[in-house]
């Protein structure tokens, strides 16, 4: 693995990264309360309160929805993968602000009182059973829930001991805080605002989302359709398209029907297939590339050899690997996976091959 | 290098031109987007109404007051130089308060009382500062005197609100958003109000009390901020600039 690799740790492109955010943050929330102030003047002025929590929130669900946006988007243009490397960040700085949000709001709404205001908040409004009436304000406490669940996890030492496939299911609770903040808006907010430019706005950022996510699952769908077994061979072997077309240092995704996705890459050595789902947050690794001999995660750049799917000392992750031959300057792919680092040798593509 | 071999490399601190071309765009795009969404979120919001409340102003009254049907206060002088947009005010405590108790066995007394001034549009209620100060019986009372005007059986559509977060300790303070608030402040004793008109295009806050006076505040909770319907006896304490009163029978509240 490259001698600049620092594992988990801070560099310059998270703190660029953070740097946008923090600033985007900042600059939303001023302008969210000075232009409040100027909009709204006395006596027909909000509180700053109320602005608070409400630039607060604002500024949550839509870094939400940028932070669902940009992994379908990634998909579509492998050219943003800059803005999905550091976007556990994103996520956090979503929750904060949701907490933050949800803070104030219950001090104004539930404090000072006679109740604590945390029994207030789930007891003050218990009309469950009524659409108009219903406490669109637990249902925002639950997203927030979710996104502690997520940000309190978000460091790669989690990621390690809940183990990747448990720490992706966790992490893909996204989708039901999502569903959750959507009807907290709806159950909340647009039930007393009656402009049709706040109904658009909601409208129109689900859509995109749904509309995101849809054009990023045809385009992996594509890959998953399966590809054909390979003609005249005996056993499972699937083919996996010519040998002379597949790019140096790049690889081909294929898919058994119904099996798991592999990434055959070509390389110095030949041609090898590993599995297409990377250990650290399960990143596309056939959309990366081979990098100092290693198959290089295009998310947060982990690295594989592609010969035995180990990753190089003194890393310890290890990819399924899979057994590659070529016929008649087709490559062919054995869908059984062997167990994670199994070394297999790479099958050679002949001599006078395109490259 | 050339742009198809780009390949972008977190932990590497190089960001090949092309990834760093389209991440700037998109970045751009999406931040803009933010900001445009957000303010279109803030810009089209409902106007917070006209309450005021500066909650650093106190102010000293002199007038008579009453525990029934709400805690209210008649108001006959102001000592210093402020001005009351009112006859009648309600009286409530900080916080998520009433102030019936502070005032249950004064009915008709002179009293001099401190505070400050939550005025949404001349319909005027006074947040009693914490303690006894707040009100104290006063020497004289230029106007013994208590009128009250029987307006009849009325039917009244709106919405039962805390009239201290409408008036202006909120904005807004009232609707879905604000009702666990309201649910709040009428379990902690401020009189429920009815904001809303009549058939006959009478329009104001509505003080609701029971029919003998009593306070109600449990068995309207469950309607707060809904848009409703009630009918009961309305009657104006205080005279023109006073404060309207509506006795109900809260199981006669309606939803619309
Ligand atoms: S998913 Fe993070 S490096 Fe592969």
């Amino acid at each position: 693995m490259s001698a600049s690799y620092t594992g988990i740790g801070w560099n310059r492109q998270k703190r660029i990264y953070d740097a946008v955010m923090i600033a985007s943050i900042v600059i939303f929330l001023g302008a969210f309360y000075g232009l409040g102030r100027v909009l709204f003047r006395p006596p027909h002025d909000a509180t700053d309160e109320t602005l608070l929590i409400r630039g607060l929130g604002s500024c949550a669900i839509i870094m939400l929805h940028i932070v669902l946006w940009i992994g379908p988007l990634a998909r579509l243009q492998p050219r943003l993968a800059p803005l999905l490397y550091n976007r556990r960040h994103l996520g956090v700085g979503t929750f904060v602000l949701g907490l933050c949000h949800a803070a104030f709001a219950t001090v104004q709404f539930h404090g000072f009182g006679n109740v604590n205001p945390l029994v207030s908040l789930l007891t003050s409004n218990t009309q469950y059973g009524s659409l108009a009436r219903f406490p669109f304000e637990v249902l925002g406490l639950a997203a927030l829930l979710i996104l502690f669940l997520m940000a309190a996890t978000s460091h790669d030492f989690w990621n390690r001991n809940l183990t990747p496939r448990f720490w992706k299911s966790l992490h893909m609770c996204v989708y039901g805080a999502y569903a959750l903040l959507v009807a907290h808006v709806s159950l909340g907010t647009l039930q007393q605002e009656r402009s049709p430019l706040i109904l658009a706005t909601v409208g129109v950022s689900v859509a995109v989302t749904i509309g995101l996510h849809l054009a990023g699952a045809r385009r992996e769908a594509r890959t998953d359709r399966g590809s054909e077994p390979a003609a005249g061979d005996s056993g499972p072997w699937i083919d996996a398209g010519p040998a002379a077309d597949l790019p140096m240092d790049r690889a081909r995704i294929v898919c058994a029907r119904g099996g798991e996705r592999i990434a055959v890459f070509r390389h110095a050595g030949g041609v090898s297939a590993v599995s297409n789902v990377c250990r650290h947050q399960g990143g596309p690794l056939g959309e990366g590339k081979i990098v100092d001999g290693c198959v290089t995660c295009p998310w947060h750049g982990w690295q594989y050899r592609p010969g035995d799917g180990c990753s190089p000392p003194p890393f310890k992750e290890r990819v399924e690997t899979y057994r590659v031959r070529i016929v008649a300057g087709r490559v062919r792919v054995n869908p059984t996976a062997l167990a994670p680092g199994t070394p297999v040798e790479p099958a050679v593509i002949e001599e006078g091959a395109r490259v | 290098m050339n742009a198809a071999d780009e390949f972008y490399i977190g932990w590497s601190g190089r960001t090949p031109a092309g990834y760093a071309r389209w991440s700037r765009l998109a970045a751009s795009v999406l931040i803009v987007s933010a900001l445009v969404g957000g303010l279109t979120l803030l810009g089209a919001q409902r106007d917070p109404g006209p309450g005021t409340w500066d909650p650093n102003a106190t102010v000293t009254l002199v007038g008579r007051v009453r525990a029934d049907p709400g805690p209210i206060l008649l108001i006959d002088a102001v000592e210093g130089d402020g001005r009351v947009p009112a006859r009648a005010a309600l009286l409530v405590s900080t916080g998520k308060f009433g102030a019936a108790g502070r005032v249950a066995n004064m009915t008709g007394d002179p009293v001099r009382v401190r505070g400050t001034l939550i005025n949404r549009g001349g319909f005027v209620v006074i947040e009693l500062v914490d303690g006894a100060e707040a009100v104290t019986a006063a020497s004289s009372a230029g106007n013994p005197e208590w009128p009250v005007e029987d307006l009849g059986i009325r039917t009244v559509r709106g919405e039962i609100v805390d009239p201290k977060c409408y008036s202006g300790a909120m904005k807004p303070g009232e609707g879905k958003v604000h009702r666990a608030c309201a649910v709040r402040c009428l379990s902690g004793g401020i009189t429920p109000v009815l904001v809303g008109r009549d058939e006959s295009g009478l329009v104001g806050g509505f003080v609701l009390a029971g029919p003998r006076g009593e306070a109600i505040n449990q068995r309207v909770l469950e309607f707060v901020a809904d848009p409703i319907v009630v009918a009961g006896r309305v009657e104006r304490h205080g005279g023109p600039d006073g404060v309207l009163v509506m006795r109900i029978d809260p199981a006669a509240i309606r939803r619309q």
